[in-house]
């Protein structure tokens, strides 16, 4: 209002006057940057944000538009170099998803919608995604999967399964697995059945499910994964195929030095990835699949990295590098008591940190990464 | 009773506000952009006033008055001990607002490690377990989104994290 009120008795040509206006403003804009915060700039920004948990730095972003700017673009940076978190959340009190972090110990808990409160059971997480069945009787989404993204919000829903997750109407664990991944601009999700013999997977494209059945091949798919763009299926036969989304076909790579796997628990044995490799665990093995050199090779060092691991398929397993936020490297993470040590490494176990916890609903790794995502092909 | 022999070296730096400042050299060098002035140029000359177009005179006598009394704790071993921590949190006590941000500009513009590390943890320390309103009014940030950007980040932040201090 002041500059206003000046403008209009500064003797000179309107000329002028415009050209003092501008200046006064362009100096007024010059002053407000040397003097916000809000202009701090995005190094010192990225060097502050280092000290902050995924809470304040999600805060971070509701400031101003500047710091939501710092925000968005250091998002993935900053997600990766904090340690997976293990979430979980009770098959009682399911108004809350509580979240562990693994290095500091620190706790949060997230409040759910309401309507997925009376979701009953969590197939697993996959991408930072839970991936929800719905069991609630007498509802419209019965039978449907829900995937959400806890930190986002953000959440798809996918119709009804043809053969529900047997975990889910039987009351025991017998390790359905599901993955979640983004396909150009849809979303995928698969379930490997163990019970039933089958892959299922839908599209956010076509909303139509698809079923692979290996029943009658003598063999039984133990996991898949998401690695490379491409689904990944690991069977009993020890044999590594991908899976081609368009045909529903899997079709078998030839790779030398294959040992036999499962011998004892094969429901223990997991396809796990890191940013560029594939491996295979079957305690207290621990395998390198060289997709080059088309070859198995059998591990007794991880290196800088650490192999994160559960004790079923729920649990998103993943090999990382840990030293970014000051983990142990060269080690096997374990989310609960386990006795399976991977020889040689050590396994530092991670208790869950709520003991009187019902972790029948959900209890898992989870990884603050981005999302998979695999190719249309 | 000073050895003449090895008198201390001085450098000379000249403020944006033209300003100049005499530095004891170990003080000096703890500025990076200082000390890699006279690493590529190492003829340069005793009185080589160094300019600093970044830097006003106020920021810079605080700058100076943290690297040197470092400089001393490094010098008598008392490098990470109570007595640093306690100066630390003195020195920062009777800062404003807007002197650590002009602290901090300069800091970084001059690229000195250790003030750099103290300073952006002081500011990350004024962030943890705060609400976005204590925030924005802690550091005098004005919300200047668009009430249409405003609903976009109110819906993404729908299911906001539970535990955060009611300042």
């Amino acid at each position: 209002m002041l500059q206003l009120a000046r403008v209009g008795w500064v003797p000179g040509t309107l000329v002028e006057r415009d050209n003092n206006r501008r200046s006064n403003e362009a100096r007024r804009v010059r002053d407000k940057r040397s003097s916000s915060w809000a202009d701090l700039p995005q190094e010192l920004l990225e060097i502050v944000s280092k000290s902050l948990n995924i809470v304040d730095y999600r805060n971070l972003g509701r400031v101003c538009r500047s710091w939501r700017l710092f925000y968005s673009e250091f998002k993935q940076s900053f997600l990766t170099s904090h340690s997976p978190l293990v979430v979980h959340a009770s098959g009682r009190v399911n108004k809350y998803c509580y979240f562990f972090d693994v290095a500091t110990g620190m706790e949060y808990k997230r409040k759910l919608p309401r309507y997925i409160w009376d979701f009953k059971f969590c197939l697993g997480v996959s991408s930072g995604y839970l991936i929800l069945f719905c069991l609630k009787a007498e509802d419209v989404s019965r039978g449907c999967l829900w995937v959400i993204n806890p930190f986002t919000g953000h959440q798809i829903q996918f119709p009804c399964m043809p053969r529900p997750p047997c975990s889910c109407i039987m009351d025991y664990d017998c390790d359905d697995r599901g993955i979640f991944a983004s396909q150009g601009q849809d979303f995928l999700i698969m379930i490997l059945s163990e019970y039933g013999s089958s892959l299922q997977l839908c599209t956010s494209r076509d909303k139509k499910w698809k079923e692979y059945h290996y029943d009658n091949k003598g063999w039984h798919i133990l996991d898949i994964i998401v690695f490379d763009g491409r689904i990944y299926v690991l069977n009993s036969d020890s044999q590594i195929g991908i899976f081609n989304l368009r045909c529903c076909d899997l079709r078998f790579l030839e790779l030398k030095f294959a040992p036999h796997i499962g011998l004892f628990f094969d429901q223990q044995v997991r396809l796990v990835a890191s940013n560029d490799q594939l491996f295979v665990v079957d305690s207290p093995e621990l395998y390198r699949l060289d997709l080059s050199r088309m070859e198995w090779v059998k591990l007794y060092d991880l290196g800088d990295q650490a192999l994160f691991r559960g004790k079923d398929g729920r649990v998103c397993s993943k090999v990382i590098n840990p030293s970014k936020w000051g983990g142990q490297s060269n080690c096997a993470y374990s989310i609960s008591i386990s006795k399976s040590v991977l020889y040689p490494r050590q396994t530092i176990t991670t208790d869950s940190p709520e003991q009187g916890f019902d972790c029948d609903k959900i209890c898992s790794l989870y990884f603050l990464h981005q999302l998979e995502s695999v190719r249309d092909d | 009773m000073s050895k003449l022999g090895q008198a201390k070296r001085i450098i000379f730096l000249k403020t944006a506000d033209g300003q100049l400042f005499e530095v004891d050299e170990p003080v000096a060098m703890e500025f990076e952009i200082v000390k890699s002035f006279f690493d590529e140029n190492e003829d340069a000359a005793d009185d080589t006033v160094v300019p600093l177009p970044n830097v006003s005179a106020e920021p810079l006598a605080g700058i100076i008055e943290f690297c040197k009394a470092h400089v001393e704790f490094r010098a008598n071993g008392a490098a990470g001990k109570d007595e640093v921590k306690k100066f630390n949190a003195e020195y920062i006590k009777e800062k404003s607002n807007e002197q650590l941000k002009e602290l901090i500009l300069a800091a970084n513009y001059l690229n000195i490690k250790e003030m750099l590390d103290f300073l952006t943890e002081t500011i990350a320390n004024r962030l943890k377990n705060k609400s976005v309103e204590y925030v924005r009014a802690f550091f005098g940030i004005e919300n200047d989104f668009t009430p249409q950007e405003e609903e976009a980040v109110r819906k993404e932040y729908e299911w906001a994290f539970e535990g955060v201090d009611e300042d």
